[in-house]
């Protein structure tokens, strides 16, 4: 069966109505975006009323499928098959995006026209999308998607796709699940059951032989409290409650209180013990007042007195003998000053002397000075003239004159100078005798302090250091002495301490000043706190303990009675709801069997199909066609089960030789993906069981290079079935225009607001 | 023969699980993956309301 005509009007991108004869090989031409995918998808959309959306589900509202610019009309789209069946689909545009209806009316009549039509083409919407139709989209799946979706395309393909949801679908855990909780509610009830078989009168008869009467419990339970009284009186516990429970709690704290008070009293006991055993020793070590004696301080302050007497002493000779050294030297440095006292007074005497012959001299010479001035007078009153002896007297006294005149010192001040200056030197001198003759007078005086400082002071100070050191010596003996003694009281005051505590200690334990024997009281008192212990560790509540054991059987036997009173009553319905309950594990357990039988089937037989449906393909012989990758020639589709017991597909390519195998999606370019693609899709359309024998091809060469689109133009023209196919690409246009037998040719004119139209 | 009949004619007791196949194929061409889970549930909740006949009670 084929496709021989398509009438498409007002369908997503057709507007105003297109008639197309289909032939044997279709060829639909246009440039992107002029309508040949819708023409492509009126024909799916005819036969199934819906069209597959990229990412799933489908498009059925108004706005996916009316065309868009038209005011208003319809989507109609009629296709007439070669047996003249022909079918058509309407969708109204009524303005909404609602799902709607898209009646479809089919030309021989039918109640059911889609299932008329199911059965006419004999494909699912999906497997017609898989197994017919080829679309980019298609191809992606196997190339790029995940193996879950590209396993599901191939299903669809292989027609298997039912199959493969009913294994994922059907889960047995559903009533595996109710059969666990069933059977967790039917043990629960067995086990109450089992207990009213356990519990019988006859069993509760005989522990009543064993044990008494219920009714007795009361009176049990008081004569217990009788016995409890006196003793909880005794333990200083407040009177026991009537009820069983109260009983026994409170004989557990009587036990409880036995062991505390026994504890506390003989802890006490301890206590008074231990105080008496420290209260002896302390006593033992006190020790006796003790004091300083009075010679040893006495001793000790004459010592330290003589010490500081000799140390005084020790300073005086010091000062003394810092005078000495101090007055020794002046001495000696003044004697050595007045040595040249001596030589100073010679000195003095010539200088006198000299002093002396300056004054004659300078008297003598004024003297001469005063005859020379008056013989010049004398001369020049004198005349010569008047007598010749006269004449040579005064001729002689001229030159007497004359010499005398040689003789004398001319320069009389210069004399009288030097006179002044030797005066000078001699009053200095003599004050410098002076001065001497007072430092040797020094020397005298210090001589004379000299003689009252002893000579010996070094070896007095020596002797005062022997001396010192032999007191302090001493001294330190008397010190050390008085130190021992010192901490023996120290100790004494201890110890004296010590016992005060522990008496104050005891008398606070007893209560009461315990008087002289101090020691025979401690024992007196932990002697009683004993015999305290012994009363009470005597109380003995056992016998009232088995009483209490009674009334528990009493108690138990009465719950019995009760608790078989109510399992009678109640057994009727739980013995129904268990057998409801089997009822329903049993039907639930062969549901389960059913459903894990259907899955293990189903599983089974969709392996068988796969396998038998995959021998039969002729995937390689159009793979060789369509051009293969140069090293992986041979193609093929290989099942793997998965753990959920469905089947991923690999799309595997081998060498020639097999010794090499690689996955498509991993290796190849998306040419050569694209090429494998199309092979297993020629190789599954060929034998499919549809009665419509026809693929439908929209834009098959993307990414091709002209040699694999010349392969696939030559492949589609030796193809057994029908091919449409669809393409924007003039060059594969011209090879399929030339590779195809007497092709029908529709060329689509530019996109218009009228929408797709026809150039031829 | 029919896909169901294929299926049920290797099943391990087909009298009996294969209505049920029949059921679940026919609510997975309707209703899909998630039709099957919910058909699958109901069957449960109806087993558990259901009670058994009088002659299980009287053999108890």
């Amino acid at each position: 069966m084929y496709l021989n005509h398509l009438s498409v009007s007002g369908f997503r991108g057709v507007g105003y109505p297109l008639d197309m004869p289909l032939g044997h090989r279709t060829i639909i031409y246009g440039p992107n975006g002029s309508g040949k995918s819708s023409i492509l998808q009126a024909i799916a959309w005819a036969v199934y009323g819906k069209l597959p959306l990229f990412t799933g589900g489908v498009f059925t509202r108004e706005d996916a499928l009316v065309n868009d610019f038209l005011a208003d009309g319809s989507a109609t789209v009629s296709l007439v098959f070669s047996n003249d069946i022909v079918i058509s689909r309407v969708r109204d545009k009524q303005g909404s995006t609602t799902r709607g209806t898209n009646p479809l009316t089919v030309s021989i009549g039918a109640e059911d026209p889609q299932a008329t039509v199911d059965n006419l083409i004999g494909l699912s919407l999906e497997e017609f999308y898989a197994a017919v139709f080829l679309h980019q989209e298609t191809i992606r799946d196997f190339i790029t998607t995940t193996p879950e979706k590209r396993s599901a395309a191939i299903d669809h393909m292989l027609g298997t796709h039912l199959l493969r949801t009913l294994v994922k679908a059907v889960d047995p855990a559903i009533p595996s699940k109710a059969i666990v909780g069933a059977q967790r509610t039917l043990e629960y009830l067995d086990v109450q059951l089992s207990q009213a078989s356990v519990l019988s009168r006859e069993v509760i008869w005989q522990h009543k032989q064993e044990h008494g009467d219920p009714a007795e419990l009361p009176h049990l339970l008081e004569a217990i409290r009788q016995n409890l009284a006196p003793i909880a009186e005794g333990l200083g516990l407040s009177p026991p409650g009537a009820s069983l429970a109260d009983l026994e709690d409170y004989v557990e704290a009587v036990r409880q209180a036995q062991l505390r008070l026994s504890r506390d009293l003989e802890g006490r006991a301890g206590r008074l013990d231990t105080m008496r055993e420290r209260y002896e020793q302390v006593s033992k070590e006190v020790i006796e007042d003790v004091s300083i004696p009075d010679e040893l301080d006495q001793s000790r302050t004459n010592l330290q007195d003589g010490i500081e007497a000799l140390r005084q002493d020790e300073m005086n000779l010091a000062r003394q003998l810092d005078q000495r050294r101090a007055t020794e030297q002046e001495i000696q440095e003044l004697v050595g000053q007045v040595g040249e006292l001596p030589v100073l007074q010679d000195e003095i005497e010539e200088t006198k002397r000299n002093l002396e012959g300056i004054r004659a001299d300078t008297e003598r010479t004024t003297l001469y000075n005063q005859i020379l001035t008056a013989g010049h007078e004398y001369l020049e009153q004198a005349s010569p003239d008047h007598c010749p002896l006269c004449k040579q007297q005064i001729a002689d006294l001229a030159s007497l004159l004359t010499l005398l005149y040689e003789e004398t010192p001319q320069d009389i001040d210069k004399m009288r100078r030097e006179f002044k200056a030797v005066e000078l030197s001699l009053v200095e001198m003599q004050d410098r005798a002076t001065r001497l003759e007072q430092k040797k007078q020094r020397v005298g005086e210090l001589k004379e302090v000299l003689i009252h400082i002893p000579e010996d002071i070094e070896a007095q100070i020596e002797r005062g250091h022997g001396e010192q050191e032999q007191l302090n010596s001493r001294l330190t003996e008397v010190q050390a002495e008085i130190s021992r003694i010192e901490g023996r009281i120290e100790v004494a005051a201890d110890r004296r301490s010590q016992l005060e505590g522990v008496l104050t200690e005891i008398e606070k334990v007893l209560g009461y000043s315990p008087g002289e024997d101090i020691a025979g009281s401690l024992s007196q008192e932990a002697q009683a706190l004993r015999e305290q212990v012994t009363e009470v560790q005597a109380i003995d509540i056992q016998p009232i303990a088995k009483e209490l054991e009674r009334a528990r059987q009493l108690r138990d036997i009465q719950k019995d009675e009760h608790r078989l009173d109510d399992l009678e009553s109640e057994y009727q319905t739980a013995n129904r709801q268990r057998i409801r309950l089997s009822y329903h594990i049993q039907r639930l357990t062969e549901l389960r069997n059913g459903l894990q039988d259907i899955a293990e089937t189903t599983k089974t037989h969709q392996a068988a199909i796969v396998m038998e449906v995959l021998n039969n393909l002729d995937i390689d012989e159009y793979y060789q066609q369509l051009s293969p990758h140069p090293a992986y020639r041979e193609l093929q589709i290989e099942p793997e089960l998965t753990k959920k017991g469905t089947y991923h597909y690999w799309i595997k390519a081998l060498t020639d030789d097999r010794s090499h195998g690689t996955y498509v999606q991993t290796r190849f370019s998306t040419a050569q993906a694209n090429c494998a693609a199309v092979a297993i899709f020629l190789a599954v359309n060929q034998h499919l069981s549809s009665k419509l024998e026809t693929i439908i091809l929209d834009d098959p060469t993307q990414s091709m290079d002209p040699e694999h689109k010349m392969r696939l133009a030559e492949t589609l023209a030796a193809y057994p079935r029908q091919v449409i196919v669809a393409t924007e690409n003039p060059e594969t246009f011209e090879l399929l225009a030339r590779a195809l037998d007497k092709p029908t040719v529709h060329e689509l004119g530019p996109w218009s607001v009228a929408g797709t139209s026809l150039a031829n | 023969m029919t896909l169901v009949e294929q299926i049920t004619a290797n099943l391990v007791d087909p009298d009996n699980h294969g209505p049920i196949l029949k059921a679940l194929i026919d609510t997975l061409e309707v209703k899909g993956e998630r039709g099957i889970k919910e058909l699958i549930e109901r069957w449960v909740e109806e087993i558990e309301q259901a009670d058994p006949p009088e002659d299980s009670e009287m053999q108890e």
